[in-house]
Formats: C-alpha cells, structure tokens, sequence
C-alpha cells in the first residue's frame, strides 16, 4: 500500500453533512449573502441621520436610533463587520495554531517544550482582560479587535491540534516518509495538514462564533471600532440611551437576535468535526 | 410515627412560607402612588408643635467613595462636599445665583476691589472638638496661596486679622469680587493643627483629613457598601437651625440604578455633581405620583471649539459655513431630547447670568453654507468629493471629543452629527478615535492644538462664574488664569474681554463684561454650545417638604440641610 492511500485511511472516511451541518451552513449562508448584498438590502445609507426615536413603521421596519438612523440598513451592515472580525480572527488563530501545533508535534523535544509553556502561559492568562487591556493600548479599529482578540484565542485549537500531529507522527506512512528522506515541510503540508483538515475546519467554525461574541462584547462595552456599524455598537448606544429600560426592544433585540443566530449557525457548522469523529469510531 | 412527623413538618414549612410571603409583599413598595415610601428610606423625628426634623436623609450619587480629606474633590464625598457638609464653605450661591455668606457671618468688598473684609462665627468648632480661631483663617489663606498655589489668591499680599471674629484680605489687584464668585465651592476653612506640616496635601490620607468644621461630621465609611454616614453638628449651624439630623450617602454604579432606587424609595434624592439625570431616563418615574423631576435651566452646556491656530478654521467664512451645515434640530435632541433648545450664537445658556437674548440663533442652511465655501474659494477641484483650500491644496477636517468618561457616548455621538453635517458641504471630516484612548492621549492632542473641532463641555460649577468663555481662552494669556490645557485661540479682544469679566469689582461690571463676551463669540464664531438643556435632579416629595430646586443644582445645597422637613 502507498503511502499516499495510508495517509487517506489515517484520516477519515467522506460522510453526508448531519442535519446540525445542514442549518448551520444555511443559517451562514443567509449571513453570508447579507453582508454581501447589504447595499442592495439596507433601505437606507446606516450612516445617514434623521429623525431620532421613529418607531417601527412601513417606512423604517425597525424604527431608527438615537440620531435617526435606520436601525434595519444598521443591523445589515452590521453583519459585514461582524462577520469580518469573526472571520477573519478565525484565519489568524487557526494559521497560528496549525503553525505551532505542527511545530511542536513534529519537531518534539525543545521545540514542543517551548511551544506547549508558551500555549500553558497564555491559557492562564484572562483573555478578556488582556483584550481589553490590549483595545486600549492598540489604535482604534478592526485590525485592532482582529489582534487583539486572537492574541490568546489560538491556544485551544493549538492543544487539540498538537495531540493529533503527535499521534499522526506516530503512524507508519510519517515514519516511511521520514525513513525515505522527505522534506520536513513537505511531510506537514502534504500528509499531515489534510489529517488535521476535520479538526481545523470545526475548530475555525467554533473560532468564528467566539470571535463574534468577543466583538459583540467588546462594541457594546465601546471598546469596538468607532465609526463601524457592529452588531455590539448598535446594542452599545441602546444600552446607553437606556433603550431597554424604555422598552424599546425594536432597537436591542434585533442585534441581539443576530449575533445569537450567527454564533449558533457557526456552532452547527462545528459538528462537521464532531459527525467525522462519530464515524471514525464507528468503523 | 413517620407520618404524623411528616404532616407537622409540611405545616410548619406552610407556615414558614407564608409568613416570608407577607413579609416580603410588607417589605415591597415600588410604585409609591399612594402609599408611604420604603421603610428603608430615611425617617423623621420631632416634639410637638416643632418643625419635624428629618432623622435621616439618604442622598444617591453616582460617584463611588474614594478619599475622606476634605481637600480632595475626588469621588462621592468631594463632590457631595460642595454643598458644606464636613467642610464650611465660607459663601454659597443663592437661588439667584448671588454669593451669600456660609461660614461667614458677613463680608463687604472695599470699592477698589482690593479688599474683602470678612466676619466669622468664634463657636464654630472643628470636628475634634477644638475650636475654630482666627489662627486658622490666617493659616487657610496662607496655605492656599503659598501650598495650593490657589489662581484666586495670585494677588493676595496681605492679611491683617481686625480681632477674634474679623480678618482682611488685601490684593495687588481688584481681585476681592474675582475671589468671592470663584470660591463657591470649595474654599473653606482649614483646621491650621492638622494641615500645618502637611505639604504634600493631596496626597494626604490620614484620618484627621476628614476633619472640617461643616455642619456635619464624617462618622462612617463603609466603601464594600458604597455608603457613608454624617452626623450633624450643632454648633456648626451657620445658616440657622439644622432641620437634617443625619445623612446617609449612597453610591450607585449607574444614573439609572440611582433612579431606580429612587423610584424603589431606597433614597430620598439624588445629588450627582454635573451629572444631571439623563432625560432618556425620566420615563422611568414619569407615572410615579411621589417623585418630582427636579427640572430647571441648566446653565452648563456641551460645547465646540475650533483650532485656530492652523488650517481652514482660521477663515471667518469657512467657520460660519461649518456652522451652518450642521442640524441643529439633531443637535439639541441629541442632547437633551424634547428638552433640548438650539443655542444662541452668544454661547451662554439663557440660564446662566448676563445671558443676551438679543444674539442670533443657530440654523441649518446647507445651500448657504456651500455659497460661503464657493465664494470664499472653498472648492472640489479634483472631483474627489471633497473641497481644497483656496490654493488648492487638500486638507482633512479632525472632529476630537474630550475625555470624559461618564458623559463620552454623548461626545462621541455628537463628534457623529457633526461630522455628518460637515461632510454633506463637501468637508473631508472624520471623527478622531486615537484620542479617546486615555485622558494623556486627549490632553496631548489639545495642547498640541492637533484638533480642528474639539467637543468639550461646561459643568454648572464653571458655567457660575467664569463661564464657558473660560474654555475658549488660550492657555498662554498672561494672567487669564485659562485652563490648564486651553485652546489655540490667542485674539486680543477675546483675552481682553475675558480679562474685564474675571477684573469687575461688582455685578455690574461683571454682567456687562458677559455681555461682551457673547456679542464677541456671536461675531467671530470662534466656537459655539452644541444646545442649551434642561437639567433633572429627581426627589421624593412624599417625606419630606421645603426642598427648593436651584437652577443647574438640584435640590441638594448648602440650604437644604436647613429648609427640609418631615411631612
């Protein structure tokens, strides 16, 4: 048997999505198509002010804000940034916890001591704190709350990771391949990254909504990007006109809605790994 | 046997939990139609035929505890201090906003203004018992001028004492009137046997420091709480009798947990030094038949300055046509919902005093607006969207906010409509967000003059007397007394006029000098108040009688401790 058709038995065996799957990519997608389409969708520039505290009518569906804007062409464009910052946090932990986690599982010795008491120190670390800590220091903007959040988010992904390049290390088409004298890197990219694919791809969906919920959180303490339309911003000046206490629930349910939806449908897409694994087992 | 026991305990639980039922629906009472308040709000006490004191008046604030010396201003009791509780103020403002003597017995003011003769009560006594002399009125504005480098007290050069209860202060210059308007809320009395070896004043945190001779004594802190307790002192009685036997300050995290407590009748009133209850808030008690709203003028305001000291602001032309871009009607909303007045030209609110009615008001007129910035050579040459300067170079538009951490979303939010406008005439404007990241970051960016509209606001205590004008002075005018990090204006008629106001000798040099200053900012638009507000201090009404509500106060002040009365 090659080594080649080794590496594919070492991973797992290709499964129809699990209804789980089904309504998280379709609850992704609809997200997905909104931010995308937002200047299509929105009925209103969510930068242009008119006439504050309009409630929910036919000509503003969710009514506007505190300085007229249209609380629905809000919320639409809110989906771009939160996605973004969900996403494109997701990249960032899984590039740098599949680097280390590869590095560390690989190479052993040194290498793996130094990674794992790096990835031990930033666990033990508050995340939330530092993020906070980190916004304040950082200059204002996406890029910011993308660092800042990912900073110590990569730790979980990297741990489970690691395990799983140490066990692949083990296997004897790794072995072979190392007996024959491959390249170091070409043995990771080509027969241990696409083992790992299951865990990567339910981790960075599980990234995703954490990230989302981290930014949500962080806007709606006003620690977010200023200028920017995020779910948390909108929930952030609801809090602070006191929207809740005035009832106005046409301003502070819908983000909330939102960002819930959005991290559920992200954590559905995360039972891809969870499905694979069921079925690993069961063969 | 088993099941005998079991049915006694069911009863006995029965009974348990409908005797917590009751007492919890006795323990409830949130609507207050009707009914009396909380039985953990304040009581009252008093022997036939005389006024009923208040036994304990329970006063909500949004400011946590912090320090107990009495020349701290930070934190609840710095602020709740302004209204002489453990200190004595030696004047107050009035409800017409006249001086009054406190701790004095009386003052005059010589007709130079270079003297201020004062009289005090000889049984004052401070709080460790040792009585309050002339020795200490010596020491206090000695300490002030030499130790707290006091800008009122630049000028003092001599005190002579005239006897036990009497003392004069002589200035180099007619200061006499500056000092007595400026020293509203916090000059006092200080003890000389503690302060007198202490140097280092704010840093100093002994126990003695709470000790004042103000009508009322620092008894307990309980910071885990957020309370602290204050126990009258008779002999300190200065305006007459104290009608309030005690006070219990209580510190919230939030204005609308304060009103919810209010509403609940876990206090009585709120006092939040500059921090008047935001109007969003008041649908909260709106139905609630026992709470008044506390509305009045508020003399303080939000306002803008423009950087003068480069760029298009320099132009008169491009400043009008920035102010007329911009939607007023959103402004005052913004700021103060249905409340909300667009302001004057002249600034001043027509609460604060020597406010000229007769100055034009604030419009929006985007097609004028766009005419002065075409006339004045204002124009988009690249087709770019935005306008260059009259030689064509580009240039960005900053909009700064100050640091202000309990008012910042209205900054920021105002920073938003400000921009907004600016924009829809062709400025390439943005709101500034590295700024806001730490008070050191947002005072290098004034200092610096690194701003071309920088949002700042006026609190009541400035708005008094020195007035908003006080934020538009350069930090450099010679003997202006400015703020410490002014702005980049630097006229000579401003400086001027500012001058006269902080140099009269009465009241009306001092309205007169106001009156300049308005019909200068109507003219240049060097800046201008974003809106003029209505201010809400709520209390209960259902206890208590005699609360007078000053304008931009409340109902908390220096009178209140001597008017209020049981029901």
């Amino acid at each position: 048997m090659s080594t080649e058709k080794m590496a594919k038995r070492a991973g797992t065996k290709k499964t129809k999505m699990n209804a789980a799957m089904i309504w998280g990519a379709a609850i992704v997608g609809v997200f997905v198509l909104v931010a995308v389409l937002a200047p299509v969708l929105a009925p209103y520039d969510p930068y242009k002010m008119g006439i504050p505290y309009i409630k929910p009518s036919a000509e503003h569906l969710l009514g506007t804000n505190d300085v007229g804007q249209d609380l629905l062409s809000e919320l639409i464009y809110g989906t771009r940034i939160s996605l973004f910052i969900g996403i494109f946090t997701s990249i960032i932990v899984t590039v740098v916890s599949l680097t280390l986690s590869l590095l560390s599982g690989y190479y052993k010795g040194a290498i793996d001591k130094a990674v794992t008491a790096i990835t031990n120190i930033t666990m033990g670390l508050p995340d939330l704190a530092l993020t906070i800590l980190l916004i304040a220091y950082l200059n204002p903007g996406k890029l910011s709350v993308i660092i800042s959040i990912s900073l110590t988010a990569w730790t979980g992904t990297a741990r489970i990771l690691r395990s799983r390049v140490l066990q692949l290390c083990e296997m004897p088409f790794i072995k072979i391949e190392q007996a024959i004298g491959m390249n170091d890197f070409i043995i990771m990219i080509k027969h241990i990254v696409p083992n790992l694919k299951d865990i990567i791809l339910s981790r960075a969906a599980l990234s995703v909504s954490a990230a989302m919920m981290t930014e949500a959180g962080l806007s709606f303490l006003g620690l977010g990007d200023f200028g920017a339309k995020s779910w948390g911003t909108i929930l952030h000046y609801a809090f602070y006109q006191n929207g809740v206490i005035r009832n106005y629930y046409w301003w502070y349910l819908p983000p909330i809605l939102c960002t819930s939806l959005a991290v559920l449908g992200f954590m559905l897409l995360g039972y891809y790994g969870a499905q694979k694994a069921k079925l690993v087992k069961n063969a | 046997m088993k099941k005998p026991i079991k049915q006694t305990l069911c009863m006995l639980l029965a009974v348990f939990m409908c005797l917590s039922m009751a007492a919890c629906a006795g323990g409830t009472n949130n609507d207050g139609a009707g009914t009396s308040a909380s039985p953990s709000a304040g009581e009252s006490s008093a022997a036939p035929g005389e006024a009923k004191h208040v036994k304990n008046l329970i006063v909500g604030t949004s400011d946590q505890p912090a320090t107990t010396s009495i020349l701290s201003q930070t934190g609840s009791l710095g602020k709740f201090n302004y209204n002489s509780i453990t200190y004595a103020n030696l004047f107050y403002p009035d409800e017409n906003n006249d001086m009054q003597p406190y701790f004095l017995k009386s003052y005059s003011i010589s007709q130079d203004g270079k003297e201020l003769e004062m009289t005090f009560p000889t049984t004052a006594v401070w709080h460790d018992g040792v009585p309050v002399t002339a020795d200490d009125m010596v020491f206090t504005f000695q300490y002030m001028r030499d130790v707290m480098k006091s800008k009122a007290l630049r000028n003092l050069s001599d005190i002579k004492v005239n006897g036990k209860d009497s003392i004069t202060l002589v200035f180099s210059q007619p200061d006499a009137y500056f000092f007595v308007k400026n020293a509203t809320l916090t000059v006092f009395v200080l003890p000389k046997h503690i302060w007198e070896n202490v140097t280092d004043y704010a840093a100093y945190t002994g126990e003695d420091a709470a000790i004042g001779c103000g009508p009322y004594k620092l008894v307990k802190v309980d910071k885990d709480a957020g309370t602290m307790s204050f126990e009258a002192v008779p002999e300190n009685a200065y305006l007459g009798e104290l009608t309030v036997d005690s006070i219990t300050l209580k510190s919230y995290s939030s204005q609308d947990s304060l009103l919810m407590a209010l509403a609940n009748g876990e206090i009585d009133v709120i006092y939040d030094y500059a921090a008047p209850i935001s109007y969003t808030l008041l649908d909260v008690i709106a139905n609630n038949k026992n709470i008044d709203s506390g509305e009045s003028g508020y003399t303080g305001c939000n306002q803008v300055t423009f950087g003068m000291s480069k760029g298009p602001n320099t132009d008169h032309a491009f400043r009008e046509a920035a102010v007329k871009s911009l939607d007023w009607k959103l402004l005052s909303q913004l700021s103060n919902g249905s409340y909300g007045e667009i302001p004057g030209s002249g600034i001043l609110p027509s609460a604060c005093p020597g406010y000229d009615a007769s100055l034009w008001k604030m419009y929006q007129d985007t097609d004028e607006a766009n005419k002065i910035l075409d006339n004045a050579g204002y124009k988009d040459t690249d087709g770019d969207g935005f306008r260059e300067m009259p030689d064509g170079t580009k240039f960005t538009y900053k909009v700064a906010a100050q640091y202000a951490q309990k008012k910042q979303e209205l900054l920021n939010r105002i920073g938003e409509v400000l921009v907004s406008g600016l924009k829809n005439i062709g400025i390439n404007a943005y709101f500034d967000q590295a700024a806001l990241s730490s008070d050191e970051a947002n005072k290098s960016m004034v200092t610096n003059n690194d701003y071309d509209m920088f949002i700042g606001y006026t609190t009541t205590g400035v708005a008094t007397y020195r007035t908003a004008f006080w934020y538009f002075l350069n930090r450099e005018v010679a003997g202006s007394g400015g703020m410490d990090w002014g702005n980049s204006y630097n006229n000579e008629e401003l400086n001027k006029a500012y001058q006269s106001l902080m140099a009269a000798v009465n009241n009306d040099g001092y309205l007169k000098a106001v009156g300049d200053l308005q019909k200068l900012a109507s003219k240049d638009l060097f800046g201008f108040a974003v809106s003029w507000e209505k201010c809400f201090f709520p209390y209960r009404t259902d206890k208590y009688q005699g609360f007078k509500n000053y304008p931009s106060i409340g109902v908390v002040h220096a009178e209140t401790f001597y008017t209020i009365t049981a029901k």
